[in-house]
Parts: C-alpha cells; sequence; structure tokens
C-alpha cells in the first residue's frame, strides 16, 4: 500500500508540474524560443544569403519580410512534448530530463530547418504547396515521430496520460472492493449479533 | 603528353591568376594597393616596399588598413610610367590622421597630395600636380578636416581640369593643361601619423558618381571592385542607376531607389549620400510624410513603422489623413472607380492596364502611372559610361496612356544635358502590363514593351545604342511571380488541428501496439 501512495504522489506532482508550467511557463519558453530561433535562423540565412537584417521579430532575406510570430517558433509543439513527457507513468527524474531535451532539441532543429528551406523557396511558385505539406501533414507526423524516438531510443514503455489513468482507475476499483470487504466483515458479526438476540429472546 | 602537361599547367596558372583579379573593378583601374596585410598591387605589378615599423589595423577601414604610427614609416613603390599618370588619371584613397602634422600622403615628384597641419585638432589636404604646359604646380586645398576622421580622396584630370574630391564632394577645380612624367619613387605617407588604406590609380577621370559609390562602398567596409547593396551599382557593367540600387543575394540588380526617396514597396530608403536604409530599422523613411513602410506596417506617430492591426481593404470610408479608422487616415490607398472606391495597401499591385477606357486611362484617379506597377524605374538615371552620357526617366514622364485599345504606362527616357545645336537623345518606353489578381500574397505579372522614337529623336539608325540603354532602363519584355497584399511571410505549423491529428495518431500508435 505504501508504494501505491508513492505513485499517487507521483501523479500528483507530475500533473502539478504540467499545469503550472502550461499556466506559467509558456509564455517564458516562447520568448526564449523567438529570441533563440531568430538568432540561429538569421546565422544560418547570413550564411547562405551574406546580407539578412534583423528588426524585432521581422526577418528581411533577400528583400522579402519573414515575421518569426509565436506560430512559427512552434511553442505548442514543445508544451505538448512537455505533457507527453510529463504525463507518462515509471520514468526516473534523469530520463524524463533526458527524454524533454531530446524532444525540445529536435524539435527546434527540424523547425529550423523548416523555416531555412521556406526562406529558399519564398520566390517560387511551389511556396505555399510546400508550405502546407509542412503545416497540414508533416506537423502531426514529426510530433508523432519525435515522440516516438524517443521513447524507444529511452526505452519508455508506458503510455502517457493512459496508464496514469489505467493505474489511477485500478486503484480506486481496489480500494473500493476492499471497502467492501471491510464493511462485509463489520457487518457480519453484527448479524450474528442481532440473530443470536433474536434468537435467545425467542427462546429464553 | 608534355604538351598536355604545359596546356594543364597554363590553365592552373590562369586560373590562380585570375583569382587574384578582383572581378568588378573599373576597366581603367592601373593599380590598387588595398593594404589587406601586405603592400601588393592586387590589379598590377606595382607591389609596395614598406620602410619602418609595419603595423595594421583592421577595424576602421575597408579590411585592414597601413597604421603610421610614428610619422618615420612610408611605403614605396618603385617608378613605373604608367604611375607617372601623364595622361587622364584618377587617384584614390582613404585616410584618417590621427597627428595633425605637415605630412606627403602620396609623392611622384610631378604629383602629390599634402596634408596641412592647421591645429591639434584639423588639418586641411592640398593636392597638387605640375602643369608642364604652364610650367607651375597647380593646386586645389580643401577645407578644414578633423583629426581621428576617415576621409576618401580623389583627384580627377580629364586632359584640361584637375579636380579633387573629399567624401565625393568636389573641393574645388583648376585648369591643367598638360602633366609629365618623372623617375621618382611613388612614395606613400611620409611623415603621415595615421592610416591609410585602398590607394587606386586610374588611367581615366571617373565620374563623380563612380567616385561616390566607391566611397559609399567603403563606408559599408567593401573595396571599390565589390559589389555591394548601398550606393550606386552597375545594373550592366555599362549602367550605373544614380541613387541606391538594392540587388539581390546573388548580386543581381533588383531595383534602384532615387536619393531621398523611398523604394516603392516600401523596404529601403535612400538618403541624399546615397546610402540605403531599412525602413525597419529607420526613422528617415517615415520622416518624408508618407508612408515609407512595407506592406503591413504603417509609419505610427513617431516616425516608426509598426505593423498594422487591421487590413487597409477593412477601411470603407476614404476619410483624410486626419481621421483614425479611415482609409486616408490610415496611410492607405483609395482606389475610385464610377463614383464608388476601396482602399487599398498599395497602388503597386495594380497596373496602368487596370483602366479599360481611354477617359479613365488618362485621368489616371488612382496615379498608377506614378505608383503603380512598374514605375519603379521612375525618377531615376543612368549612365552610358561608354558614351559618357547620361540618361533620365523624370517622374513627371511617367503616365498612363491610351495605346490601341490599351492602358499602358508610358515613360520617356531622354539625355540629360547635350551641347548647343545638338538634339536631345530620347524615346518613349510603352509597357503593357497583365496583372493578375493577387492570391494568397502571390501574383503574376507578365508585360510587353515596347520603344517609339521621340521627336527629333538624335539615335537615328543606331537602333543598338537604342535598345541597350532601352534594357538598361527595364524598357524590355518579361514575367514574374511576386508577393503582393501582405508583403510579410509568416510560416506558422501547429495549432488545434494539429495538436488533435498528432494526438489522434499518437494514441492510434499504442492501442495498435496493445492489440498485438
Amino acid at each position: 500500500m505504501k508504494q501505491d501512495y508513492s505513485e499517487v504522489e507521483d501523479i500528483v506532482v507530475r500533473y502539478g508540474v504540467i499545469v503550472l508550467g502550461c499556466l506559467f511557463g509558456m509564455t517564458y519558453l516562447e520568448r526564449i524560443l523567438s529570441f533563440s530561433t531568430i538568432t540561429v535562423l538569421t546565422g544560418v540565412l547570413t550564411y547562405f544569403y551574406g546580407d539578412v537584417a534583423v528588426f524585432g521579430r521581422y526577418v528581411l532575406v533577400d528583400g522579402q519580410i519573414f515575421e518569426i510570430a509565436r506560430e512559427c517558433v512552434v511553442g505548442m509543439v514543445y508544451g505538448v512534448l512537455f505533457v507527453l513527457v510529463f504525463s507518462t507513468a515509471k520514468v526516473s527524474l534523469v530520463r524524463r530530463l533526458a527524454a524533454l531535451m531530446i524532444t525540445w532539441v529536435l524539435t527546434f532543429a527540424l523547425n529550423l530547418a523548416r523555416m531555412c528551406l521556406l526562406v529558399f523557396v519564398v520566390k517560387t511558385s511551389y511556396f505555399h504547396e510546400m508550405h502546407g505539406l509542412f503545416q497540414y501533414i508533416l506537423a502531426p507526423v514529426w510530433l508523432f515521430w519525435i515522440w516516438i524516438m524517443t521513447a524507444r531510443l529511452l526505452e519508455i514503455q508506458a503510455v502517457p496520460v493512459y496508464s496514469d489513468a489505467k493505474y489511477l482507475w485500478d486503484l480506486i476499483g481496489k480500494s473500493s472492493r476492499h471497502r467492501r470487504q471491510k464493511v462485509n466483515a463489520h457487518f457480519v458479526p453484527m448479524q450474528k449479533i442481532v440473530i443470536l438476540a433474536w434468537l435467545g429472546n425467542n427462546t429464553g | 603528353m608534355r604538351l598536355i602537361t604545359v596546356f594543364l599547367l597554363g590553365i592552373v596558372f590562369l586560373s590562380l591568376v585570375s583569382a587574384t583579379i578582383p572581378t568588378d573593378c573599373e576597366s581603367s583601374i592601373v593599380a590598387y594597393w588595398r593594404f589587406e596585410n601586405n603592400f601588393q598591387d592586387s590589379v598590377g605589378t606595382y607591389d609596395g616596399i614598406v620602410i619602418g615599423t609595419v603595423e595594421w589595423d583592421s577595424v576602421e577601414m575597408v579590411g585592414s588598413s597601413f597604421k603610421y604610427i610614428d610619422g618615420t614609416q612610408k611605403v614605396t613603390v618603385s617608378d613605373s610610367s604608367p604611375l607617372d599618370l601623364n595622361n587622364v588619371f584618377t587617384i584614390e584613397m582613404f585616410i584618417q590622421e590621427t597627428n595633425s602634422e605637415n605630412s606627403i600622403l602620396i609623392n611622384k615628384g610631378n604629383y602629390n597630395l599634402k596634408s596641412i597641419r592647421d591645429d591639434d585638432d584639423y588639418f586641411s589636404l592640398e593636392s597638387a600636380v605640375y602643369d608642364s604646359y604652364n610650367k607651375q604646380w597647380v593646386n586645389i586645398t580643401s577645407g578644414t578636416l578633423d583629426i581621428d576622421t576617415k576621409y576618401h580622396l580623389a583627384l580627377t584630370w580629364n586632359g584640361t581640369t584637375l579636380q579633387f574630391f573629399i567624401n565625393g564632394v568636389s573641393q574645388g577645380m583648376a585648369p591643367l593643361l598638360d602633366t609629365s612624367g618623372t623617375s621618382f619613387d611613388l612614395v606613400f605617407g611620409e611623415g603621415f601619423y595615421g592610416l591609410i588604406d585602398e590607394i587606386a590609380f586610374y588611367n581615366k577621370a571617373l565620374p563623380v558618381n563612380t567616385i561616390k559609390s566607391h566611397y559609399s562602398k567603403a563606408l559599408s567596409g567593401k573595396d571599390y571592385c565589390e559589389s555591394g547593396a548601398s550606393g550606386f551599382s552597375s545594373t550592366s557593367s555599362e549602367f550605373q542607376i544614380r541613387g541606391c540600387s538594392v540587388k539581390d543575394h546573388a548580386g543581381n540588380y533588383l531595383f534602384g531607389v532615387p536619393q531621398d526617396s523611398c523604394s516603392k514597396d516600401g523596404k529601403y530608403y535612400c538618403d541624399s549620400s546615397e546610402k540605403l536604409y531599412y525602413t525597419l530599422a529607420d526613422v528617415n523613411g517615415c520622416s518624408l510624410g508618407g508612408n515609407c513602410c512595407p506592406s503591413g506596417f504603417k509609419c505610427n506617430a513617431s516616425n516608426i513603422c509598426e505593423a498594422r492591426t487591421v487590413d487597409c481593404t477593412t477601411y470603407i470610408a476614404k476619410g483624410d489623413i486626419n481621421t483614425a479608422n479611415t482609409c486616408l487616415g490610415e496611410k492607405c490607398f483609395w482606389i475610385e472607380k464610377d463614383g464608388s472606391g476601396f482602399c487599398t495597401e498599395k497602388p503597386s499591385d495594380f497596373s496602368c492596364g487596370y483602366y479599360e477606357d481611354i477617359s479613365s486611362c488618362t485621368e489616371d484617379l488612382w496615379n498608377l502611372g506614378q505608383e503603380g506597377t512598374g514605375t519603379e524605374v521612375c525618377g531615376t538615371y543612368i549612365i552610358d559610361s561608354t558614351e559618357d552620357k547620361g540618361y533620365v526617366i523624370r517622374q513627371s514622364n511617367c503616365k498612363c496612356s491610351w495605346i490601341v485599345n490599351k492602358c499602358l504606362l508610358s515613360y520617356t527616357v531622354e539625355e540629360e544635358l547635350f551641347g548647343l545645336g545638338e538634339t536631345q537623345n530620347k524615346f518613349t518606353c510603352n509597357k503593357y502590363y497583365n496583372v493578375s489578381s493577387c492570391m494568397e500574397g502571390r501574383q503574376h505579372i507578365n508585360w510587353t514593351s515596347g520603344v517609339s522614337a521621340g521627336q527629333g529623336d538624335n539615335f537615328g539608325s543606331d537602333t543598338t545604342l537604342r535598345q541597350k540603354i532601352a534594357n538598361a532602363t527595364s524598357c524590355s519584355s518579361g514575367e514574374l511571380d511576386r508577393s503582393c497584399g501582405d508583403a510579410v511571410v509568416k510560416v506558422p505549423l501547429f495549432g488545434l488541428y494539429q495538436f488533435i491529428a498528432a494526438s489522434l495518431i499518437i494514441s492510434l500508435f499504442y492501442w495498435l501496439r496493445r492489440l498485438q
């Protein structure tokens, strides 16, 4: 029973971290991501184009202005990965942090590669098709691929959210059965007493 | 076999030699000492030898520059007749004086450039060339200059007049009829304290535009031979646009921006010294009074381009510049036709071809003849350096004209200066633009151009020259896909749809795994 309670504590702590992270961390995360994405993207583009100008969240490359908005730094992907990592049961803290690090770095690198590719093709006729391909086809697959790769790499067996939910469901079920048994255990002697008393009265 | 080896070695040698010669230099360049941690002549064979301490500075000038620290150093180049400059010439160099002392920047015996001490903080420059016809020195002296400030010097002689420039601005001119050679070595920086860089000799009097161009390039850290984004740039090897020019990343000329003007796309501003600015990072563009900002931005009260929160097309009232939430008040353009109108971000998404009848075309209510597609060339100036003639497309000469049942953009290209009794060379360019509607920020345009000779056209039968100038002034046919509407590109990736889709895929994966 003691172990059960420590797992419940673990769930409470993990989901507490998720709630706090989502409530208070996303704004800071997006700021850091915007800054680092613009900085690294500018560096990469400068290598290819030579002259790249940055004005706040706007990047001017080859006569074309790109806005590195919140949607572009894909803060939501980082958030979802954060939720996936912390909603997975039976993972040590070190492996959890490693998973977070791997998924975030992969996301950052892939997003940077995507943005560079779109900058390269922005003046071509197939820019919109390519952007659509990334946005509607590759984005969900991409998140899935990053998570599954990381789970395999770190041998994470548990299913995010589901494992916790199943555990809690089982725990509730087990606890209610136990309570029923307990009630029954108390109820039988009383019954006996009542029956015996009734029998005594009737016989006496 | 031996022949093949010699041939291959020859190719290797030639490629090595060609790699050392700058590719975009003036063809008239004779010698060019860049002082890139050496005293070599990068275009000829007139290498210098230093006397005294060798010290370089890599911060102030173009690349590295030679640092004269104690007044005893000098760089000597052996005497050679091309350096005598006894024909038309230009000398260019960059200096920054740190101690005001009398010194000689360049000396070849028959010509020199001197620094004259005024007081501790100021000095002036004197150029002197010996006139062998009149047997006297011809001098031109600059105004007072500050120490610790870099200056670009240029001395030109066109066969009759000597002219001295500092930072592209003439300091004066004087008649000079003939020069003669000397057997003296060429010396740089005798008694000088400070930095010297980018000394170049040409066997031609460079036009002032070229001198200004070299000055602008050097200010932005580029040598005279490098093609750059600011200052003057060639549309071809023979033409230059006056003002600033914008190039793509491959160095191809895109369009010119006249002095003190905003580019048609609102992304650039060119100031009076032909320096190019990004309007998003500078207040000069907005201070012009219009809306010198890229599409999707507008000038705010602090003269800074800020992103629009409301699209221009949502304003239904024309209003005026002082009324907020109206088309003109929000610095959009109001376009009217047949009594009704609409508000648009930029008229350059439209062309003269939008007018469908002669009266609306000639009336040009929307000012598309001056603001619409293709008008980037209006207000620009080109120089045909082979003929040494300038051609101008005046802003006022750009208009919509009704020709053969179509409304065309027409502009006149005319020779700027011509002699007494000469006929002015000019022609009219007519361009028909077929502009497709703006779909998802992209727009396809194609255009056909035709040249019609102006009255009194002096090109005569020289259609080659006329065609060459026509091409240089964008009077040619073509097509392109371009951005339109919202010029700012956003590349979002992940939203609610993607979140749901990813969740489903992950769930499906675990469900299938469980089934196995």
